[in-house]
C-alpha cells in the first residue's frame, strides 16, 4: 500500500464513524510511536498485505465503544460482547476498504484485542498513530507497517 | 577511537564506499584533504570546523570504515615531522599536528603528555553553526512536502523512520516523535545518516539540508 492508500483506510474510518454515529471524529496531530505502546481499552486490528505489511487498526476506550454501540440503537457492556462488537466495527470498515481498494489488496479477517490482551503487533514495530475525538472521547486509528 | 592529532587516511575500500555515499560539502572537503599526514584537528581549522564537528564526522566515517588512523615507525616519524630519533617534542601539538613544520624539540627523552581527550557529551553533539543539523523537524517537513503534505506526508515520514536500523532507533531512547516538535534532536550523524538513506529510499530524492 502507497502512503495515499494508506490515506485513505483513514478516511474511510473517518467516514465510518460520521456515518453510522453522525458524529466526524476529529482528527489531532499524529505521532510516530517507537519504544512507547499505547493501546486503549478495546481494539479492531485490520491486517494488510502488498508492498507493506503490517496493520491497520482502532484504539478506543471502553465509554467510547459503548457510545457508538448506543448511537446504533445497542446496549451493550459485557466485555466478550463489547469485543465482538469492536471486530464488528472493524468488519465493517474492512468491507468498504476492499469495496474501495478491489482485488488489488489482500485484507484479513479482523483480529480483536482488549487492553494488550492478543494484540498481533508488540512494542518494538514503530506505529503511525493518528489520535482523534469523537465527541467526547478520545481514539487512536494505528498503522504499524514491517520495515 | 580518534582524536584531533591522528593522522588519517582514506581507507582501501574508500573509492568502492564512497560511490554510494551523499555527504555534505564539508564533509567531502574533510575526507578529500586527508593525508594520512596532518592532523584532523589542523584539516578541520583549514576547513573552518570546529574541535567537536571534526571529532563527531571522523568518528562517523570510521565506524563507516571510509577512514583509518595512520600509524607510523619510528623512522616514518621522525621523517616525516622532522623529529631527532632521542627527542621528543615540547608540547603535543607540535608532535602530533605534522604539518611540515619543524617540531620544537629538546634533549632528554620524555614522555608526550596528550592532554586532549574527549568529552562525552562532546562527542555525539555537533556544533550547530558548523555540522549538519540533527533536529528532526526540518527533515521530517522536507518528507512531508515532498509527499504532497498533510496525513498522506506524515505517513510516508513514518515510513522513512521504518528504514532507520531498529538497534539505531532503539538508541534514540525516545518514547514517541510528534512531528510538531521544533526541538528534538537525533543523537548522532549516523542516526541522521540512516534518515537521509530512508528518504532516499522511500521517496527516491535526496535531502538537502537548508
Amino acid at each position: 500500500m502507497t502512503d495515499k492508500d494508506l490515506k485513505v483506510f483513514i478516511d474511510i474510518i473517518c467516514h465510518y464513524f460520521e456515518k453510522t454515529t453522525r458524529h466526524a471524529p476529529e482528527l489531532k496531530e499524529p505521532v510516530i510511536e517507537l519504544n512507547q505502546f499505547r493501546l486503549l481499552d478495546y481494539t479492531g486490528f485490520i491486517k494488510i498485505s502488498g508492498n507493506n505489511q503490517g496493520w491497520v487498526y482502532i484504539s478506543m476506550p471502553k465509554g467510547m465503544l459503548l457510545d457508538v454501540l448506543n448511537c446504533m440503537g445497542e446496549s451493550l457492556s459485557d466485555r466478550s460482547i463489547l469485543l465482538d462488537s469492536v471486530g464488528e466495527i472493524v468488519s465493517i470498515i474492512t468491507s468498504n476498504a476492499r469495496e474501495h481498494f478491489g482485488a488489488q489488496f489482500q485484507i484479513s479477517v479482523p483480529v480483536t484485542s482488549a487492553g494488550k490482551e492478543n494484540a498481533p503487533i508488540s512494542h518494538e514495530m514503530p506505529r503511525f498513530l493518528l489520535p482523534f475525538s469523537w465527541r467526547e472521547h478520545q481514539a487512536y486509528v494505528g498503522i504499524a507497517l514491517l520495515a | 577511537m580518534i582524536t584531533l592529532h591522528d593522522g588519517l587516511e582514506r581507507a582501501s575500500k574508500f573509492d568502492e564506499l564512497a560511490s554510494t555515499l551523499q555527504l555534505r560539502r564539508y564533509e567531502w572537503a574533510f575526507l578529500l584533504a586527508l593525508d594520512g599526514r596532518t592532523s584532523a584537528r589542523e584539516i578541520g581549522k583549514s576547513l573552518g570546523l570546529d574541535d567537536t564537528t571534526v571529532l563527531t564526522m571522523a568518528d562517523f566515517f570510521l565506524e563507516q570504515q571510509l577512514i583509518v588512523a595512520r600509524s607510523y615507525s619510528l623512522s616514518e616519524y621522525t621523517r616525516l615531522f622532522n623529529v631527532k630519533n632521542g627527542a621528543a617534542p615540547t608540547t603535543a601539538s607540535t608532535a602530533v599536528n605534522g604539518i611540515g613544520s619543524p617540531a620544537q624539540t629538546r634533549t632528554g627523552a620524555s614522555p608526550i603528555s596528550f592532554s586532549l581527550k574527549r568529552k562525552p557529551a562532546a562527542a555525539s553533539t555537533p556544533t550547530p553553526t558548523t555540522g549538519p543539523s540533527l533536529k528532526l523537524k526540518p527533515i521530517m517537513d522536507f518528507v512531508i512536502r515532498q509527499s504532497g503534505g498533510g496525513t498522506t506526508g506524515q505517513i510516508a515520514a513514518y515510513r522513512v523512520l521504518l528504514k532507520v536500523p531498529r538497534p539505531l532507533l532503539q538508541a534514540m531512547k525516545i518514547e514517541s516523535i510528534n512531528f510538531i516538535d521544533d526541538n528534538f534532536e537525533l543523537p548522532n550523524h549516523e542516526a541522521y545518516h540512516a534518515i537521509v538513506d530512508g528518504i532516499k529510499s522511500v521517496l527516491n530524492v535526496t535531502y538537502q539540508a537548508a
